[in-house]
């Protein structure tokens, strides 16, 4: 329960940078949720990303 | 009526025009304000909504004692930007002494000054984007 509670907040959260740092680049909104969307996008596989790999050094080190 | 509004509302543009500190204070104390000035609903809401909902939301999953100059000062400085919502927590809660802490820390604590911290900063990018709107208007001209 708290771990997902702490993954909700994790992804609210950067959905939520997302969309703020969209709004600094566009005048609409429709653009601007394109873009913010695109953002979290990044964000999220950039994440995985690192996480993925550091399991993946963890499991080789172990 | 609505034309007193107009009037309202471009003098005091004219006034933070005038004043980039004044306009910056502003924006920074209250976020949305500047936007909406501007005749930006939409960013206005969007500022505003993310800035004080995050520091919200924070604030409660650290069970209000998540701004401490004591415990965390960067993340105090951080949390600092989020502008009226610090200043109402700072002056109803107060910060947190060495014997609140005794037994009863939230399992969010760390995510609740996350949350403040990103509040700030959030308020931060949307008080250069405001001051940016702001005087970009002056020198272009364009009434959007």
């Amino acid at each position: 329960m708290e771990m997902t509670i702490k993954l909700l907040m994790f992804v609210v959260g950067t959905f939520g940078i997302c969309i703020v740092s969209a709004a600094v680049r566009e005048d609409d909104w429709r653009p601007l949720l394109r873009r913010g969307l695109r953002y979290f996008a990044i964000a999220v596989s950039a994440i995985s990303a690192v996480v993925i790999t550091m399991m993946l050094v963890q499991t080789f080190l172990d | 009526m609505a034309q007193d509004k107009g009037g309202v509302r471009e003098a005091t543009l004219r006034v933070l025009r005038a004043a980039p500190p004044l306009a910056l204070i502003t924006a920074w104390l209250l976020p949305g304000l500047v936007h909406l000035l501007l005749g930006k609903r939409f960013h206005a809401a969007l500022f505003m909504i993310c800035v004080v909902a995050f520091f919200i939301v924070g604030d409660i999953a650290s069970d209000f004692y998540g701004v401490s100059s004591h415990y965390h000062f960067y993340a105090f400085v951080a949390q600092l930007c989020a502008g009226v919502p610090v200043l109402v927590h700072l002056a109803i809660c107060g910060q947190p002494r060495s014997e609140t802490f005794v037994g009863r820390i939230s399992p969010y604590y760390d995510a609740g000054v996350i949350y403040m911290m990103v509040a700030g900063l959030l308020n931060v990018a949307a008080v250069a984007d405001a001051l940016e709107r702001l005087y970009r208007r002056k020198q272009d001209g364009d009434d959007d």
